[in-house]
């Protein structure tokens, strides 16, 4: 029994590349071509294939929000992403809106194919580049939650955190820290973005508690 | 002439009205004086009259009483028993029927009479209990005088005298009483019988019986006193007082009155004489006073009026002398002599003093000559024109005037009507001239109008007006300034103001097209940009991505065996995977492939993290809320302005952590705020002039009808707050 896939890509010499790389395989079927995210939406529930492969970046709807779309619809519809781009951004959104592999176009010769099965058999497939993205971003989040607790906030938001427990205003901190006010209110959100609080009395219990004022 | 009579009349009738108070108050003094004198002596006088005549009386009225007290002694209680012998004893003192001429009565304790003399009366039996003094002498054994009453059997005026007889124990055992008759005559009668002067008389009165006894007037007699408050000296002298007075009497004449007491009887008596008569001395003294002042008077009057008469003529001929001179002179336009002194007096000083005046008079005169002639002489030189006019009409014109009128002389202008000389344009101004300008002196009025030369044409001027007095009478004095060059010079300004605000506007207008060029260019660029972008990717990427899966394709249907061929296409998928790589890169380099396919937030988040990545800064970056969409229109010069906020950053800041928030409010107005904690902008010069990137992000917002606001303080950051409304 083979795989019974579709194609999106705005690009028709790209659909018809692919195609023909995939006609080769003989578990491979192709059952279905789009070229952009309405017409695959309408596509995929035409035929119901098995795996989808789209390119991320196509005219109207995106494929990153026709992959949510699909997905939304068909829970079982395995997506893999075809891109001209390794870019971290659309990486993530991809694999966010439920992706289960990621290609660039640069790689697909070698391994649309591998990947299609990979994905079939319910595993994720990312090219090397795409893994290599991934695992730098992996690191930048990883250096900036291994700190910790206050470390967290940047040293400006320290000081904004501190007069905001001292029970400053906005505007008396701007003028104090030579920011504008609504710079203050930033950090202050910021702040209670990333200490997930959400007054300003737990603000002054956690600067109390951290050692930031005495107040 | 008039007035110097009336000088000397007045000195007259002055001296005259001297005259006769001093002879009329003297004369009114005088008699006034001696009528006071006289009076009080012609009182004295009376008064001791009266005094000597009521002692007298008094004597009298003692011997009556030691007389009938000399019977009585005699008479025992036994002849009181036997009448015959009583009576006997009464007719044996014939000197009791002398003293008192109504007889005498012997009374018993119950007042019956029990002997009489004269027998005759029949008087014996009839009881004298109600005579008050009759029954005093009885009840409380004393002597003394009754009132004066009608006698029971004479029928006529009697008083009666009472002592009483007393028994060897002393005890009142009777009376004996003497009447006096008082319609005979009597030992009173020597009141009556005197007169006191032509006219006045005595009055004997019994104050405790309140009536007249007797007096030298016999319709007075038993008649009752004045009821006390109606004659205030009579009533004093009720209440005891000696002396005299004057007062006025029941018939309404004045009388000079005198009283003195008699003390024995307790009666009064009083003198008394019409005033008129007492005092027609006095009266005819005044009288020849009188004509004595009238005399005088007229003597005195003809007097002074002859004698200021002569001396006024002689004393203010000099004074006349210099009326005279004085009033020629006037008439005259002559300078004022000196007036001649003929005399060394006051009036000679009076003279002297207005000779003084007549030569401060006379430089003042020659000084005001001379300044009127240098200021007609200054306003005949004077730059400015100088107008007068009176009723409408023109009466001078300085020679400037005549110059700016473009008249030939002063008398082609003056006596024209100044309406005449005015442009119609304005006449409607000066139609009604201001009230306050036609007196003297005033507030200046200041107006500008167009005056009308000789020739027609019309001449701008400015116009000071201001009310004078001149040649004696009121007008109103103009300073005119021809202003024409002074219009033309403001006209020139306004001119060059508006061309100057042209200009301006104009340049306004450059510098919008300018931003609109920028801003034209600007997307342009960006335009081009995302079509070269495009281009990229949808053409030569697309076409490289299917060159390299045909080549990927042809490497795989190779035949087993042909390396070379192989190694020749793994070299040229290579090459091709390295140009794809690069081809993405450009493109990405020239336009943010996020930014189109995912949106600013995401291209903004993307830039940060490359921003953090590539310069080990802390970068954060805040979206608010997290589901704001951006306007496309928005979204590249906002993410240029973040980019090119992050470059300078990381050129100059030296900062370690970069804040990157974007808000957006429910009315769609987008705050961007890209805040370090780096080393500060130096200052504003440096801020705008020195880094092109912040001129360029300003010129950006205001593209936007935005505006970029910067904080900064050296040492303490950078914080860019971009608002775009």
């Amino acid at each position: 029994m083979s795989i019974r896939i579709v194609l999106a890509d705005d690009h028709k010499m790209i659909l018809a590349a692919l195609r023909s790389l995939l006609e080769k395989e003989i578990d491979i079927t192709v059952v279905g071509e789009a070229e952009d995210g309405t017409a695959l939406v309408e596509l995929v529930e035409r035929t119901a294939p098995d795996v989808a492969v789209v390119d991320v970046g196509m005219p109207g709807m995106n494929g990153i929000e026709a992959t949510r779309r699909l997905l939304a619809a068909r829970p079982l519809l395995r997506v893999i992403a075809l891109s001209a781009y390794s870019n971290k951004r659309f990486v993530l959104e991809m694999l966010a809106a439920g992706a289960k592999g990621y290609l660039i176009k640069a790689s697909a010769g070698d391994e649309l194919p591998r990947a299609i099965r990979a994905i079939a058999q319910g595993q994720t497939y990312l090219c090397p580049e795409v893994a290599g993205t991934l695992v730098e971003a992996a690191r930048g989040n990883a250096s900036s939650r291994a700190a910790g607790g206050a470390a967290k906030l940047g040293r400006r938001e320290c000081e904004v955190l501190a007069l905001l427990a001292e029970g400053k205003s906005s505007s008396e901190i701007a003028a104090r820290m030579h920011i504008a006010a609504s710079t203050v209110e930033v950090h202050r959100r910021n702040i209670m973005r990333k200490l997930d609080l959400h007054s300003v009395a737990e603000l002054t219990k956690y600067a109390i508690r951290e050692g930031l004022t005495s107040a | 002439m008039a007035q110097r009579l009336s000088l000397k009349t007045r000195l007259s009738l002055f001296t005259l009205a001297v005259f006769l108070i001093g002879i009329w108050s003297l004369a009114i003094y005088a008699s006034r004086i001696l009528r006071e004198d006289m009076e009080s002596q012609l009182g004295e006088q009376q008064f001791s009259t009266v005094s000597l005549l009521a002692l007298q009386i008094n004597e009298q009225f003692e011997d009556r009483f030691g007389a009938l007290a000399s019977v009585a002694a005699g008479i025992t209680p036994a002849m009181l028993g036997d009448r015959s012998i009583l009576q006997a004893l009464l007719e044996a003192r014939p000197f009791l029927q002398k003293q008192f001429n109504g007889g005498v009565i012997a009374v018993r304790p119950d007042g019956t009479a029990i002997a009489d003399v004269p027998r005759s009366a029949g008087r014996i039996g009839v009881n004298y209990l109600d005579r008050d003094d009759i029954a005093r002498a009885l009840k409380e054994g004393k002597s003394g005088i009754g009132r004066p009453v009608k006698e029971k059997k004479l029928l006529q005026p009697v008083f009666s005298m009472s002592v009483p007889i007393r028994d060897a124990q002393d005890r009142v055992i009777g009376a004996l009483v003497g009447t006096t008759d008082l319609s005979k005559p009597n030992f009173l009668d020597r009141i009556t019988e005197s007169k006191y002067g032509k006219t006045g008389g005595y009055v004997l009165i019994a104050p405790q019986h309140g009536l007249i006894v007797t007096a030298t007037d016999k319709s007075l007699v038993m008649r009752p006193n004045p009821a006390p408050g109606i004659n205030p000296l009579f009533d004093r002298f009720m209440q005891g007082f000696e002396g005299h007075g004057s007062t006025v009497d029941s018939r309404g004449v004045a009388m000079l009155a005198s009283m003195k007491q008699i003390p024995v009887a307790g009666w009064v008596l009083a003198g008394r004489i019409p005033s008129e008569e007492a005092f027609a001395p006095i009266r005819n003294m005044q009288r020849h006073m009188l004509l004595a002042a009238i005399v005088l008077t007229l003597f005195a009057g003809g007097l002074t009026w002859w004698i200021t008469w002569r001396m006024l003529r002689r004393q203010l001929s000099p004074m006349i002398a210099s009326t005279r001179t004085l009033s020629t002179l006037s008439g005259t336009n002559e300078p004022p002599r000196p007036l001649p002194i003929t005399s060394q007096d006051e009036i000679g000083e009076l003279i002297g003093g207005f000779n003084r005046l007549l030569e401060t008079l006379a430089a003042r005169e020659n000084a005001l000559r001379e300044s009127e002639g240098r200021f007609r002489a200054l306003v005949e030189w004077l730059p400015d024109a100088i107008c007068v006019h009176r009723d409408g009409k023109l009466v001078y014109a300085n020679p400037a005037a005549v110059k700016l009128y473009g008249a030939k002389s002063a008398q082609d202008l003056v006596a024209r009507p100044i309406l005449d000389l005015i442009h119609p344009d304005f006449r409607h101004t000066v139609e009604a001239p201001p009230a306050n300008v036609t007196g003297h002196g005033g507030d200046a009025q200041v107006g500008e109008l167009r005056l009308l030369k000789m020739d027609g044409t019309g001449v701008d001027v400015e116009v000071q007006s201001i009310g004078i007095v001149y040649e004696g009478k009121p007008a109103v004095l103009a300073s005119i300034n021809d202003i024409s060059g002074r219009k033309r010079a403001e006209e020139e300004r306004r001119r060059d103001a508006e061309a100057l605000q042209l200009h301006a506007a104009e340049l306004e207008r450059s510098h919008q097209l300018l931003q609109a060029l920028t801003a034209v260019q600007e997307s342009i660029q960006e335009e081009e940009r995302k079509r070269i972008a495009r281009e990229l990717h949808d053409e030569l990427a697309q076409k490289l991505t299917v060159l390299k899966l045909q080549t990927t394709s042809i490497m795989s249907n190779l035949p087993e065996g042909e390396s070379g061929l192989t190694r020749q296409l793994q070299d040229m998928t290579s090459l091709l995977t390295e140009t794809m790589r690069a081809v993405g890169q450009i493109a990405a380099n020239l336009r943010p492939i996020v930014l189109d396919e995912l949106g600013l937030v995401a291209a903004l988040r993307d830039l940060v993290e490359q921003f953090a990545e590539r310069t080990r800064i802390e970068c954060d970056f805040s979206v608010h809320p997290a589901d704001l969409a951006v306007d496309n229109r928005l979204a590249m010069p906002l993410y240029r302005m973040v980019q090119e906020s992050l470059t300078n950053v990381a050129r100059h800041a030296e900062a370690t952590e970069v804040v990157v928030a974007l808000d957006g409010d429910p009315s769609g107005k987008i705050t961007l705020n890209i805040s370090d904690d780096g080393k500060g902008l130096p200052n504003e010069d440096r801020r705008t002039r020195g880094s092109f990137g912040l001129v360029g992000m300003r010129e950006r917002a205001a593209m936007l009808g935005g505006e970029i606001r910067i904080h900064s303080q050296p040492g303490a950051g950078t914080s860019i707050e971009i608002v775009i409304p």
